[in-house]
């Protein structure tokens, strides 16, 4: 039971990471990224790329992988200027798969690495310094906690900086912030460019944890997994993201104990849990619209 | 001759598909009043204002603003050379606090660059502190005070177009661009908003005005130019350019002599 959940609090830190990197993108910009899972792909892929294939160290391989995520975050933020919203939406959800389907038509290095059979045996970082792989796990999810610490902080820091008050008012549209001076393309593309990077950190740091990665991790229902963590949290509230990031991890683990009860067979599980999912956003959308945490108002008065 | 007139807007045209929206428009702004431009609904003066502050681009023509050509910038560049602009429809965004709308608007604010607000954190926040002492000043001129901390999508219409007043002085813009401010207002705040504006302007402030109302114009307009059709029809002081046949027969389809020779 220690076991599970030490692994149920590890993967909801690393999914926490990209519920507040589109917490930044959507719920403080605006920006309706339906290929978040993108970053998550490139964080992992690079950062196994740099260590599994040129030897890089693990932390070197990490930064690298972030960094890849931030710029093509950037890349991705490129055509907001000329597309609308919804428009740029839907390219975003074309340009994760397009990426996807790289990866899955590479071979990296060998014929039996890359492409669909994924890369197996990524390196974890000081594995070595424990003889115990419970406690090294124990370990690991006190990476990944100080990692979610780290970007929670910087991200409320940043929404409360006017750098973040401009996207802020962004989300409601382009013609007030530009009549005001703001350059807004320039926002968007910071915005894009660490809302990846943060993406890229998850994507790495799952890597690193599963010692696997593989195509079929990256499918654009995930990316559908981090919207339905964010809309159910509170679009706009950090702490809210993280909250709707551990239920949803919750329900989405916790059905294996259930099935035994229900006498559900495997096949049927994994679709069911989506479908749950998917009532409880509907529920969400109709009855708490703000979320389970609301975005608070920044008062200056009192 | 005068200075050299603040906004000049020199044979500019902007067609839509078949549509003459624009038809070779010149104008004038001068400095240290407020200017009208009015015209029946479809005469061009929405466009004239999205082409001046570069929401929307010329097909032919010049826009020279305090000197700089600008028909070929980006809105966010216009407004940066001191020339903003309202919306028709108040579209101050509505989940942010007024104190946030207002704060948005402050001109130069070094903690947009990121680098500026991680590492000169200090000097950010004397800036902000700055800041909110003038919008709350602005926000007593528009009688929204009180209203600090609330949402600008919980005030009533009228009050959302003082905040949009207030946003944009926030902004020290050199020429205030107004489109339609008393746009359903009610009377006695379309008198409070034009003794706001009548006020600015005696301190210094420029304004270009389209509204529809012809008491404000008359009342409260320096000079006015008339748009119909996508062409400037009159110009001048308005209690002379509202009389004239050509502009009531734009406005009521119809000259006063005509009526007269029919009564």
């Amino acid at each position: 039971m220690i076991e599970f959940l030490v692994y149920l609090f590890t993967m909801a830190g690393i999914w926490g990471l990209m519920s507040l990197s589109l917490n930044l993108q959507y719920g403080l910009a605006g920006l309706v990224n339906l290929g978040h899972i993108v970053f998550f792909m490139l964080g992992a892929y690079v950062s196994t790329i740099l260590v599994v294939l040129f030897d890089a160290p693990i932390l070197l391989g990490m930064l690298g992988g972030i960094a890849a995520a931030a710029l093509f975050g950037g890349l991705m933020a490129l055509p907001t200027a000329r597309l609308q919203q919804d428009y740029w939406g839907i390219s975003t959800l074309a340009i994760a798969e397009i990426v996807r389907m790289i990866f899955l038509n590479t071979p990296l290095g060998s014929p039996y690495v890359g492409r669909a059979f994924g890369v197996s045996g990524i390196p974890r970082p000081l594995r070595g310094l424990f003889d115990d792989s419970s406690a090294y796990n124990l370990f690991y999810l006190a990476i990944v906690i100080v990692c979610l610490a780290l970007t929670y902080l910087l991200v409320r820091w940043l929404a409360a900086t006017p750098f973040g008050r401009t996207l802020k008012a962004m989300r409601e549209g382009d013609a007030v912030p530009q009549a005001l001076g703001k350059p807004v393309a320039s926002f968007r593309l910071r915005a894009m460019m660490i809302g990846g990077g943060i993406g890229g950190l998850a994507g790495a740091l799952f890597a690193h944890y599963n010692a696997y990665i593989g195509p079929e991790y990256f499918l654009p229902v995930e990316t559908f997994i981090i919207w339905a963590m964010v809309i159910l949290g509170g679009a706009g509230n950090f702490t809210g993201a993280l909250v709707g990031t551990f239920i949803i991890m919750a329900i989405y683990n916790s059905t294996r104990f259930i099935a035994p009860w229900l006498h559900i067979d495997a096949q049927v599980l994994g679709p069911l849990r989506m479908i749950a999912i998917g009532v409880l956003i509907i529920l969400v959308i109709l009855f708490v619209p703000q979320g389970l945490v609301s975005e608070r108002r920044r008062r200056y008065d009192r | 001759m005068t200075a050299e007139p603040l906004l000049r807007v020199r044979e500019v045209s902007k067609r839509f598909g078949g549509v003459v929206a624009l038809d070779a428009v010149t104008l004038d702004v001068p400095a240290g009043g407020i200017y009208g431009l009015i015209g029946p609904n479809g005469s061009g003066k929405t466009t004239l204002i999205n082409v001046v502050t570069g929401f929307l681009r010329a097909d032919a023509g010049t826009v020279i603003f305090a000197g700089t050509r600008t028909e070929r910038l980006a809105p966010h560049e216009v407004a940066r050379l001191g020339l903003c602009r309202t919306f028709q429809a108040s579209l101050a965004p509505q989940r942010m606090t007024v104190l946030e709308n207002m704060l948005l608007a402050a001109p130069r604010q070094s903690g947009e660059s990121l680098s500026r607000a991680a590492f000169a954190g200090r000097a950010v926040a004397a800036e902000e502190r700055a800041n909110l002492d003038k919008a709350r000043a602005l926000l007593g001129i528009v009688n929204l005070a009180a209203k600090g901390d609330e949402l600008a999508g919980n005030l009533s219409g009228g009050q959302r177009k003082l905040l949009g007043l207030a946003q944009i002085l926030m902004a020290e813009p050199r020429l205030i661009l107004l489109d339609e401010p008393m746009a359903g207002v009610n009377p006695i705040l379309m008198a409070e908003i034009s003794s706001v504006i009548r006020r600015l302007r005696d301190e210094g402030r420029n304004f270009l005005v389209v509204e529809h109302n012809m008491k404000f114009i008359r009342e409260t307009c320096d000079q006015v130019t008339v748009l119909d059709a996508g062409r400037v029809i009159a110009e001048g002081e308005p209690g002379e350019v509202l009389g004239r046949d050509e502009v009531l027969r734009a406005y009521l389809a119809r000259p006063k002599s005509e009526t007269a020779a029919h009564g």
